[in-house]
């Protein structure tokens, strides 16, 4: 399946002072021009490591484990060397981090660097942009994105900015550079709901314009509802279910999906309690079986005679014996 | 407001100020004024004995303050609060009454001490009660019971336990004193959303065995439409908007209580529906109504001066739209 | 302590067990040479404190002297041919006690500057630091010297000018965490918990504040060898003949260079010392980060 990336039996280990962490395990997810794959889990479900891993941006304690792929336009990112991941980065990637500060140079004024965003871009075109030429460019991208006094605010450090304002400039960032692929880990988690309902719109708006593909990372299922085209449920390091996000949200057919769609609430107390996913995610659980058996409320026998394998279901994909008894090998 | 004769809590037009900006030798010399900001700017509301106020606004809007106040952690500048009759003192006055109201606050990592152990932190309620130390043990073992937590988990450092976990001992460690009235600031939304719902429902079980009276502070409105018995909607330091979850939640009258409410994604896919603006500061509020400068109903009265809280239809909104003429 | 549970991350890494390894020695050594050396002076038998020697650190024998390292003197010998190396053992416990009487002494002095300043603030914390700043505003040497000079050549004195000297940076160090520390929503429920400031402080504040300074104490002890050491040299020290490893580089110098080991090899000593300190410093504070 040729898509604008194509991720194959992606795994990642950490290592800490006490043990390895099999962060990732045998990811393999496809990314198609134009669309939205938002990742959805919680802590341990390596949603973020998978972020960073297709941007090369792994912590040093992280390896990378042979035989996965991550194809980008066909190309294997995970063989590039410095320079040509360079060529890679910006214009063929572009990452946006939930810590806002991650991303935007505290000491640099809000000009300068989406002036050089822009620059990354006329590089790689090789297009010539004078200063006023220049000036005139951030301030309209800055509009673009409904910053008001755009003038003023790129004489501005990101810490005299709100952090709404610094997220919606990232994604102006990302605007100038005209990447092919957004990856956004957890834009919003850190904002207030209206300031993120911008964001959201913001994101919808762009990817209208510019065709761009984008992969977001999130625990809100609610913000992948409103702004994806398909959904990747990861639980304890593997996909469990992935497809189109509407038939996730109306049919979701893996107990985990499940049960995170039943823990939001929805209703009064007095209503009866919330379903909720007995226990809690355990790095002791990740081994040669079901990660979520543990928890699962129609968990069996089969599901500890090894790791259950992905099934084809119409358009989705779901790991859990209960649709097909196949296992990993 | 109507006097409930069965009232817990009474707030009354509390106000809290925070100082801005630096006051130096020269600031100081031409006795120039310190400016403020009104991060609690005149909210009176009461809490039924047994009942669960949610507070629910964006950050900024002073709940967590109002949180703290309630609890005697920071000092009043204005207005009162008490507490079956007696008033609520400063933490740090003598004679603060201790142990009857309690907080759990939103980041369970920075709640619980990363180097002592769970019950170190547990029984730090009773620990200057003078009890023994076997009393004090039984009853730590007794709140980590209450809130599902194994007596293993005692000698456990707590950073070593997960984030559901920590927010469990913190409220074991909330429980422990016997209180009345707990304010939760935020307590769902540093964890995991599996793990918040388990501990939605913990603490409306907690309430009905302890008859605990809660105020929940949250920006989620689904949070707020699960546990509250009656809601406030709280913008720039005031109560815009208030009543029974069933009202404020399905038929929202304040404009921003509708844009708040608007903007929430949902699960449906719908898309969320943005105002425009930046969240303004307490630095400099307009002179009316401090919404306005975002409001879709917008009228020139509300630039001039600040709207009320109106009754109307069984709920309290300040707002000119709603105004008998 | 439960703080070691994350030795294996110290252990992983070479530099930090080198440290170890030299710190370790050093303070080892110095513990049963000095309760030696103590004990032979309260039995009034001075020469228990050589029994482990190779050689008498007072023994002099002309014909001995200035000879180079060798597989009998290991440091060579001195002007009065007695051997460098015995003396260097010998004069260790000196050392490892003022390193450690300084740390603690600046740790007593600065603690109690720095966390009431960092906790309560405002004035508190004005009149603190500005003492604090006063005490920071003399060249430490120049201060430890004027110190010592009025009070006299003794190591007593000598660990009295360099606690003056040593506080102010630690008065800084804790004020800093309780200026981190006492913003942790702990500190809000210790205070709903009805604990006093001097609770939380003891409780809260110094336990926390705890990791930062163990490993900025053992970087510091090298550096208070080496002050010392400076200050001995700079004819501070024990008087002559006693040996001090300061006072023998300064001796040494007047052989320099052609009877290099004089003066060099004490001073590789002290150096060593420092590194060692300064290699486990850092290993621990990495092993502290690993921690939460």
């Amino acid at each position: 399946m040729a898509g604008i990336l194509d991720v194959e039996n992606l795994s990642v280990d950490y290592a800490t002072p006490s043990s390895v962490v099999h962060a990732l395990r045998n990811v393999s997810l496809t990314v198609n021009e134009g669309e939205v794959l938002s990742l959805v889990g919680e802590s341990g479900s390596g949603k973020s490591t998978f972020a960073l891993a297709v941007s090369r941006l792994l912590p040093p304690n992280a390896t990378l484990l042979k035989g996965g792929r991550v194809l980008f336009r066909g190309e294997d990112l995970m063989r590039l060397k410095k320079p040509q991941i360079r060529q890679v980065r910006g214009t063929g990637i572009f990452m946006i981090f939930q810590n806002v500060f991650l991303s935007l140079n505290p000491l640099m004024k809000i000009k300068r660097q989406v002036t050089e965003a822009i620059n990354v871009r006329s590089k790689r075109a090789a297009e010539k942009l004078d200063k006023r030429g220049e000036e005139s460019e951030v301030a309209s991208i800055l509009k673009s994105v409904r910053i008001g006094d755009a003038e003023d605010v790129m004489e501005r450090y990101p810490h005299q900015l709100s952090g709404g304002q610094n997220q919606r400039i990232m994604l102006a960032m990302a605007l100038a550079e005209k990447p092919s692929l957004l990856i956004a880990d957890e834009p919003t988690t850190a904002l207030d709901v209206t300031t993120q309902a911008q964001v959201l719109l913001l994101l919808k708006e762009i990817r209208e314009k510019s065709k761009m593909s984008i992969i977001y990372v999130t625990h809100d299922l609610a913000v992948a509802a409103s702004i994806s085209d398909r959904i990747a449920v990861l639980y304890g390091g593997m996909v469990q279910e992935v497809g189109p996000a509407r038939q996730i949200l109306s049919d979701p057919k893996h107990p985990y999906t499940i049960g995170l769609i039943k823990s939001i609430p929805s209703k009064a107390k007095n209503e009866g309690p919330l379903e909720a996913i007995k226990g809690a995610f355990s790095w002791d659980d990740v081994g040669e079986v079901c990660a979520f058996a543990p928890r699962c409320p129609l968990a069996r026998d089969a599901c500890s005679k090894g790791i259950p394998a992905l099934n084809q279901l119409d358009k989705t994909q779901i790991r859990c014996i209960n649709y097909g008894e196949r296992y990993e090998q | 407001m109507s006097s409930n004769s069965k009232s817990s809590l009474q707030i009354e037009n509390v106000v809290k100020k925070f100082d801005v900006g630096e006051q130096g030798i020269w600031e100081r010399l031409r006795r120039e004024k310190r400016r403020h900001i009104r991060a609690v700017d005149d909210v009176t509301l009461e809490v039924a004995k047994g009942e669960t106020l949610v507070v629910l606004g964006e950050s900024g809007c002073g709940k967590t303050t109002l949180g703290r106040l309630i609890v005697g952690l920071e000092k009043l500048d204005g207005g009162r609060i008490s507490y079956e009759g007696s008033e609520v003192k400063y933490v740090r006055d003598r004679g603060a009454v201790r142990g009857r109201l309690q907080m759990v606050f939103q980041d369970p990592s920075s709640s619980l001490n990363p180097y002592l152990s769970v019950s170190t932190c547990v029984a730090e309620p009773i620990s200057k009660m003078g009890l023994r130390k076997q009393e004090v043990a039984a009853k730590v073992s007794d709140a980590l019971k209450l809130v599902g937590m194994e007596f293993l988990f005692m000698a456990r450092r707590t950073s070593d336990l997960s984030g559901g976990q920590k927010q469990r001992a913190a409220i074991a460690r909330a429980l422990i004193s016997d209180p009345s009235v707990i304010v939760l600031d935020e307590p769902t939304s540093s964890i995991d959303v599996s793990i918040q719902a388990q501990i939605l429902n913990l603490l409306v079980e907690l309430q009905s065995l302890r008859d605990l009276t809660y105020v929940l502070i949250t920006h989620d409105p689904n949070v707020a439409k699960f546990m509250a018995d009656k809601i406030a909607v709280m913008y720039l330091g005031k109560i815009v908007e208030y009543g029974l979850p069933g009202d404020v939640l399905k038929n929202p009258k304040h404009p921003y209580t509708q844009a708040l409410l608007a903007s929430a994604p949902k699960l449906d896919g719908s898309s969320p529906e943005a105002i425009g603006g930046e969240p303004p500061s307490l630095i400099n509020l307009p002179k009316g109504c401090r919404f306005e400068p975002r409001c879709p109903h917008a009228m020139p009265k509300c630039r001039e001066r600040e709207p009320s809280l109106l009754s109307r239809d069984n709920e309290l909104v300040a707002c000119y739209l709603y105004e008998e003429n | 302590m439960a703080f070691l549970r994350n030795i294996r991350k110290l252990a992983s890494r070479p530099s930090s067990m080198i440290g170890l390894v030299i710190v370790v020695a050093f303070y080892g050594w110095s513990l049963i040479e000095g309760v030696l050396q103590a004990a032979g002076e309260l039995l009034q038998m001075p020469s228990l404190g050589w029994v482990l020697l190779p050689y008498s650190p007072y023994q002099y024998t002309l014909t001995n002297s200035l000879l180079p390292p060798s597989l009998i003197h290991f440091m060579g010998t001195d002007d009065l041919g007695r051997d460098i190396w015995s003396r260097v053992l010998f004069a260790a416990p000196t050392d490892a006690m003022v390193s450690i009487l300084v740390i603690a002494g600046g740790i007593l002095i600065g603690g109690l500057v720095g966390y009431p300043a960092g906790y309560f603030g405002k004035s508190v914390d004005e009149v603190n630091m500005r003492v604090t700043d006063l005490f920071l505003a003399f060249p430490a040497l120049i201060l430890a010297l004027a110190i010592e000079a009025t009070l006299g050549r003794a190591v007593t004195y000598a660990i009295i000018a360099l606690v003056a000297v040593w506080w102010p940076s630690y008065a800084r160090l804790v004020r800093g965490e309780a200026l981190k520390i006492k913003s942790m929503k702990f500190v809000d429920a210790a205070l709903l918990s009805g604990l006093s400031n001097f609770a939380i402080i003891s409780k809260h504040i110094v336990t926390s504040s705890l990791n930062t300074l163990i490993s900025y104490a053992t970087i510091d002890l090298g550096n208070t060898i080496l002050v010392y050491s400076i200050l001995s040299f700079l004819g501070l020290g024990v008087p002559a003949p006693a040996p001090e490893w300061g006072t023998m580089v300064a001796a040494g110098l007047n052989e320099f260079p052609q009877w290099w080991w004089y003066a060099v090899l004490p001073g590789v000593v002290i150096a060593v010392i420092v590194i060692g300190s300064a290699l486990l410093g850092d290993g621990l504070r990495d092993m502290f980060a690993g921690e939460l």
